[in-house]
């Protein structure tokens, strides 16, 4: 398993999971609380998973140096590409969603409080990072095997 | 990735190179094992600089290694024009 596989699991199994949990968090203590606790979710979220990130990032780059292995190359360039468009158009579908969503279940009479836009973002950075990462682990799958020799 | 007209003769000349490994192959290359599988088994079409490393390493023309199967109608129209 290569330096970007690895990312798309780890993104996949922690980060998505991390991340959409402390999106969901605010919308339910919104509706218990009020919109007050919002800002520090957003924060925690933010500061837990920026913090993994860059750990993993570090920890996969000395694992890599140490083994002197090409942890990355031509195909796994294009891989990232494809899956990062791949991400980009389904971010865009849900942007599209939950506004049409939003104007649909408000409209005529009620409005939507702009507190929720926050989440409306942070869910949608979890679908663009859950998309990429599906999308690498099915190019890697169809590409080869691992235990070929 | 899907499978791609070019047809190699990588795993052949891996063994008549004293059973080179994937893994032997990829680090003269400078790509990763996974690549080299995937272009072993049809699914990925090397670059052109990839394609020449390759052939480099074993010591052959890029053609010796790599042949394209695909539809022949640009080569029979250049032929034609002769």
């Amino acid at each position: 398993m290569n330096k970007t596989q690895q990312g798309a699991w780890i993104a996949l199994l922690l980060v998505v999971p991390i991340w959409a949990i402390f999106g969901q968090l605010p919308v339910l203590l919104i509706y218990i609380e009020g919109p007050k606790l919002l800002h520090l979710f957003s924060f925690v979220a933010s500061t837990i998973v920026g913090g993994l990130s860059w750990l993993f990032i570090l920890f996969l780059n000395v694992r890599h140096r140490k083994k002197k292995k090409i942890a990355f190359d031509e195909r796994d360039k294009l891989i990232f590409a494809r899956s990062t468009l791949v991400a980009y158009v389904v971010l865009w579908l849900y942007f599209i969603g939950a506004c049409v969503y939003a104007w649909l279940s408000a409209y005529p009479e009620r409005s939507i409080s702009v507190n929720l836009m926050p989440i409306v973002v942070v869910e949608g950075i979890a679908v663009f990072v859950f998309v990429q990462s599906v999308a690498t682990l099915i190019q890697y799958g169809r590409g080869g095997k691992d235990g070929e020799k | 990735m899907a499978k791609s007209d070019l047809k190699n003769q990588i795993r052949r000349l891996r063994f008549d190179n004293g059973e080179m490994t994937q893994q032997q192959l990829a680090d003269k290359a400078g790509v990763t094992r996974q690549t080299i599988i995937a272009i072993e088994a049809g699914k990925y079409a090397p670059s052109l600089p990839l394609a020449f490393r390759i052939a480099r390493t074993f010591g052959l023309p890029v053609e010796d290694v790599f042949q394209y199967e695909g539809g022949d109608s640009q080569s029979s129209a250049i032929g034609s024009d002769a």
